[in-house]
C-alpha cells in the first residue's frame, strides 16, 4: 500500500473522500519511525453563491485513462524533485456534496521542507494538468461549469 | 482510416455526444477543421486536444485507431 514509486496508483475514487478514511490513512504510518513529517491538503466543496443561486455539491468527471497517466507522472516529478518517504493521491469522481473532501493530498518526509512544498506543488499540478471538469450543482437543479483559478487555456484550437 | 474522437465535460454537452468516428483526417488541423463545421458552438469555447492521452499544442498527423480527446480547461480539485 505505501510502496513508492514503481507501483501504479489509483487516484481517482468514487464518492466524497471520508474523514474516517483520511484518519485511517494517517494511523498506517505509525509504523514508518523514519517520517519526521506529514503534508495533508483536504480539497472541500464549497457552497459558493452564484449569481443567486448556491452551490448545493459538484458532479466530478474526468478523462479516466488520461487523468490517472496525468497523476502518475505528477507523482513521479515529486518523488524526483523532493526527499519524500511516502505519497498518497486521492480524487473524487461523482457528486460531492458542499462541506465534503474532494481532493486528499498526503506526502510524509523525514523533515517538514519537503513535506510541506511537494504537497502545495502537488496541489497546483493536480489543478493545472489533471483533466477533471465538475458541475456545480444549484440548490434548484440548475447547474453551471465549474471555473478553476489556474486556467491556462487560451482559445487554439490546434 | 478511423480516428476515435471523445468529447469530454462542457464540450460533450454542447455537442450533444461523447464519442464520434471520424474517418479520412490526416492531422488534428484538419480533424479540428471538421469537428468545427459539424459542431459551430465548439468555436465559442475553450479547448485544447490529446492524442492517445498526450496534450497536443501543434499540428499532428493522425495514424489509424488514434484515439483524440477534447478537453476544455480542468477544472479539478
Amino acid at each position: 500500500m505505501n510502496s513508492k514509486k514503481e507501483k501504479k496508483h489509483t487516484v481517482l475514487v468514487e464518492g466524497p473522500i471520508s474523514p474516517l478514511f483520511i484518519a485511517d490513512s494517517i494511523s498506517k504510518h505509525s509504523t514508518k519511525t523514519d517520517i519526521g513529517a506529514h503534508a495533508i491538503f483536504l480539497g472541500q466543496v464549497r457552497s459558493d453563491i452564484i449569481g443567486d443561486k448556491k452551490v448545493k455539491s459538484i458532479v466530478y468527471s474526468a478523462y479516466q485513462e488520461m487523468a490517472e497517466l496525468e497523476f502518475h507522472k505528477i507523482r513521479e516529478n515529486a518523488f524526483n524533485r523532493f526527499q519524500l518517504t511516502c505519497m498518497h493521491l486521492y480524487h473524487s469522481l461523482g457528486e460531492v456534496k458542499a462541506g465534503e473532501i474532494s481532493l486528499f493530498v498526503f506526502v510524509s518526509s523525514i523533515h517538514r521542507a519537503d513535506a510541506f512544498t511537494a504537497c502545495k506543488e502537488l496541489v497546483d499540478e493536480i489543478k493545472l494538468k489533471v483533466p477533471i471538469w465538475g458541475k456545480e450543482m444549484m440548490e434548484d437543479g440548475s447547474f453551471v461549469w465549474k471555473v478553476n483559478n489556474i486556467t491556462t487555456f487560451e482559445n487554439d484550437h490546434p | 482510416m478511423p480516428i476515435t474522437v471523445l468529447f469530454f465535460g462542457p464540450l460533450a454537452e454542447i455537442s450533444g455526444i461523447d464519442r464520434i468516428l471520424v474517418p479520412d483526417v490526416s492531422d488534428t488541423t484538419a480533424l479540428t477543421g471538421y469537428l468545427l463545421g459539424t459542431y459551430p458552438l465548439l468555436g465559442s469555447q475553450s479547448w485544447k486536444l490529446a492524442v492517445n492521452q498526450e496534450l497536443c499544442p501543434a499540428n499532428r498527423d493522425l495514424h489509424d485507431g488514434d484515439i483524440v480527446a477534447l478537453l476544455s480547461p480542468f477544472a479539478g480539485g
